[in-house]
């Protein structure tokens, strides 16, 4: 199999990339252990959340430059992050999914814990604050299913109050849904989800929210509608009589399923190959380039192209693996940025931002890996894999995922003409 | 380049890598079974999670892993390569509690009824469509009336090929073996008389397996995992004997295909190593020895236009095999090719003949219809024997085997 460029790890920035390349005419495929941490990903993107000493990021395009010079956003040049910020709210656009914010201004976003958090890109169903976290309604309804085990009321609605929101709360329950408590430990989001696939389902559970609503101005119900798309969401706002909107769940999140889906569908829809289950475990080198790989379950095809992106994620989705003493990159063994003596990758304190989250694999500025110090041509490494960036403290991966891949593949086609 | 040789991959004291489940539930979003059933607990809580009581004491084992299809869309889904769907199989043949009844027995022996049944037909055909024949299956066996039973061929493809084509193969330089696989041998002949015509227009002889048996799918499936065992051993041993002579051995089934070269290993313990890799679907072996230059596709007719949905089978995913069929399809000149999205049909197996099942099976299946339906193709074509008879019957379309196609496409 022969391929112009062959992304291995199938999450938000192998899909960005591989969209972007398959956009341009180029033939791709996209290799993937599973399912990616897109699949926990709520209602929002993130470019710049917070500044390293903590506080909170208002205009990422500006405060993007103090960030040290390890970050990818530096390594690639800030510049890149102004130019391919508004092409991620396109490509998203382009696979049907309709976002709300931009790269100048953060808005905030209602974590599933009810606290405020800085966001550059929400689902247009979800609710959101201006950057003073002042809200377009001053009493709302929060609408619980019962059973439903992930989502956290009390502390939600305490959430809401803290951010000036008077919150009554509603729990509703109805027919097709208590059918599903059959089995407690799945009435997850996404379980829940395919029962409102039906459009009778919405019909009920819009009668039990309409009969529940008094005089709040808007109605707040958990993300659980809309695993393929938003139809059903949108014909349950036409079928209540206040504005609706989604507070994000905890995972596996019915809206990150929705992403993972419509980029997906996108990039087959332009000719791309995706191949699920195929862990790739080793590359072949010719001289300094990678000339072919080798997946897990297809052990004697040999996976040819010019171009190679490594997209396989941090710790998570095996991009990283910790030994006893040292931090790998499992595939080529790639350099990794990591500190040296287990004790050193750990803060004592939880909350303080952690060592380990930035390690990652070492790149130059147009995002090539090296193997002991050679740089390797015809690779990029892109998103959660890179080092010096963290995904918590920073808020700043999904960001991270979209704006290195839309630069890789930028720089591949530019590198083909 | 590469530093010198490393497995820095995360290695698990179980073969089935139960303990690197991290609990994220994303195989559970990918479960048809979970989707449309709520007795089903799901891959995580039937197959890891379950895994920690019954290695404590095997009564823990639940009744509704019986529910399972065995799919492995959970296995494909899950970001650290966890054999769920192999945890519970083997869960479900090593502590079932349950003795099989006959209708298990009936629905596995696919190569006893298919024998007395092929020397019986039509009569038997007639027979099983029968109004009282369909309630008599539904009381006493369990076998939903209003499932369309498959019919029997008149002559077996084994008795095909002794009659109209194994004298010719030995005329031919190259030489490849046949699992042909209980359906075409018994059900539906067609694609192994294509696979035939095409492997000979190709310049390949074909040879068939000396006394090939039922792969035993159907016997794990139904729970006699000593009987699919047995077969295993006895398939094992007859492809091991055929491969000294002729070492490529095809097939156009992809759950026999799976089922030999990797439930085999995985779920029967058997160690098959050395029969694995010489194993191939037919459509994948043809696409490589094309993509390497050693195969050019001959001719085809002038006027052959086929617009075709693609149905990726669930054993094709795991197989990560559906990438080679639908290649081979796109590289026949008229060939309109559309990939469904890859979804279960619902029928895995003999699942859905029962009557507990048959609702579920086809409300599993729904969303595969529906695009089915949506994509207004003149066939659908997939590489799985039941899928073929699941979608038939639920949507009407005709449903063709790649290597069909193929044969269709090619001109005398």
């Amino acid at each position: 199999m022969k391929f112009n460029t062959i992304i291995i790890g199938g999450g938000l920035s192998g899909l960005t990339a591989g969209i972007t390349l398959a956009e341009q005419g180029q033939r791709v495929a996209i290799l993937a252990t599973g399912q990616s941490r897109l699949h926990f990903t709520s209602g929002s993107l993130e470019l710049l959340g917070y500044n390293p000493d903590g506080s909170v990021v208002t205009a990422p395009l500006q405060e993007c430059e103090s960030l040290p010079a390890s970050h990818p956003y530096q390594v690639i040049g800030t510049q890149a992050l102004r130019q391919f910020a508004p092409h991620a709210q396109e490509l998203l656009a382009a696979a049907g999914i309709k976002v709300r914010g931009n790269a100048e201004a953060n808005h905030y976003r209602i974590s599933p814990l009810g606290i405020p958090k800085p966001a550059w890109l929400t689902l247009d169903d979800y609710i959101t604050a201006d950057s003073q976290l002042s809200f377009p309604f001053r009493r709302v309804l929060l609408v619980s299913i019962a059973g439903y085990i992930d989502f956290p009321i009390a502390l939600l609605r305490h959430g809401l109050q803290q951010c000036g929101l008077e919150c009554n709360v509603a729990e509703v329950r109805t027919p097709a849904i208590e059918n599903l408590r059959t089995s407690q430990t799945e009435m997850r989001a996404t379980n829940i989800a395919r029962i409102l696939s039906e459009q009778a389902a919405i019909d009920q559970l819009s009668v039990e929210i309409n009969r529940a609503i008094s005089g709040e101005e808007a109605i707040l119900i958990p993300a659980v509608i809309g695993i393929a798309d938003d139809n059903n969401l949108k014909y349950l706002r036409r079928m209540v009589t206040r504005p609706l909107f989604c507070v994000s769940t905890l995972p596996p999140a019915v809206t990150g399923v929705r992403l993972q889906t419509r980029l997906r569908k996108r990039f087959l829809n332009l000719g791309g190959t995706f191949m699920l289950g195929s862990t790739v475990r080793k590359a072949n080198f010719s001289a300094d380039r990678i000339a072919s790989v080798t997946a897990s379950n297809l052990p004697d095809q040999k996976l040819s192209a010019d171009n190679f992106i490594l997209a396989t994620g941090s710790f998570m989705g095996n991009g990283l693996v910790a030994t006893q003493d040292s931090i790998i990159e499992p595939i080529m063994n790639l350099d990794v940025d990591a500190t040296q003596g287990r004790d050193s990758w750990t803060s004592p304190r939880l909350n303080d931002p952690q060592p380990y989250m930035e390690f990652g694999v070492h790149t130059d500025s147009s995002l090539h890996p090296a193997i002991n110090g050679h740089i390797v041509p015809n690779l990029w490494a892109i998103g959660a894999v890179l080092s010096g960036h963290n995904p918590i403290s920073l808020a700043d991966s999904t960001g991270v995922d979209m704006i290195t891949a839309l630069f890789a593949a930028n720089d591949i086609i530019s590198h083909n003409i | 380049m590469s530093k010198a040789t490393h497995n820095f991959f995360i290695s698990s004291i179980s073969d089935n890598n139960f303990e690197q489940c991290l609990k994220c539930s994303i195989c559970t979003v990918y479960c048809p079974v979970s989707a449309v059933e709520p007795l089903f607990p799901g891959p995580k809580q039937a197959g890891p999670d379950g895994e920690r009581y019954r290695l404590k004491n095997p009564r823990f084992t639940d009744d509704s892993l019986k529910l399972c299809l065995n799919c492995k869309r959970c296995e494909v889904a899950c970001p650290h390569d966890v054999r769920i769907g192999d945890i519970i199989q083997r869960a479900r043949l090593q502590n079932s509690k349950h003795k099989p009844g006959i209708r298990a027995r009936l629905l596995a022996s696919t190569d006893l009824v298919g024998k007395i049944a092929t020397r019986l037909t039509p009569a038997f055909n007639t027979i099983l469509s029968l109004k009282t024949t369909k309630e008599y299956k539904h009381r006493m066996l369990g076998i939903d009336r209003h499932f369309a039973f498959p019919t029997y061929a008149r002559v077996t493809f084994e008795k095909w090929f002794e009659k109209n084509a194994a004298k010719k193969q030995s005329g031919f330089s190259q030489q490849v073996a046949y699992f042909h696989g209980c359906h075409v041998n018994y059900n539906d002949t067609a694609p192994g008389i294509a696979f035939v015509n095409v492997m000979n227009k190709l310049g390949f002889g074909v040879t068939l397996i000396n006394d090939e048996k039922c792969c035993g799918n159907p016997f794990m499936a139904n729970g006699m995992p000593q009987k699919a065992l047995k077969l295993a051993f006895h398939n094992l041993n007859q492809l091991r004997l055929t491969s000294q002579q002729v070492p490529i051995v095809l097939t156009t089934s992809s759950t026999c295909t799976f089922t030999i070269r990797d439930e085999y290993n995985f779920v029967l313990g058997l160690d098959n190593h050395d029969v694995r890799d010489k194993i191939s679907l037919a459509t994948r072996f043809i696409y490589k020895k094309i993509e390497d230059g050693e195969l050019i596709l001959p001719p085809v007719k002038p006027d052959f236009k086929l617009r075709i949905a693609y149905h990726s089978a669930c054993h094709m995913e795991k197989l990560g095999w559906s990438f080679y069929s639908s290649s081979l399809l796109r590289m026949i000149p008229g060939v309109q090719l559309i990939m469904l999205d890859s979804l279960c049909c619902g029928m895995a197996g003999t699942y859905g003949f029962k009557t507990e099942n048959y609702r579920r099976s086809l409300k599993i299946g729904e969303p595969l219809f529906q695009a089915i339906r949506e994509a207004e193709a003149d066939v659908v074509v997939t590489d799985c024997e039941m899928c073929k008879q699941q979608i038939e019957a639920a949507t009407g379309a005709r449903v063709l085997h790649p290597i069909e196609v193929l044969a269709m496409a090619l001109d005398d």
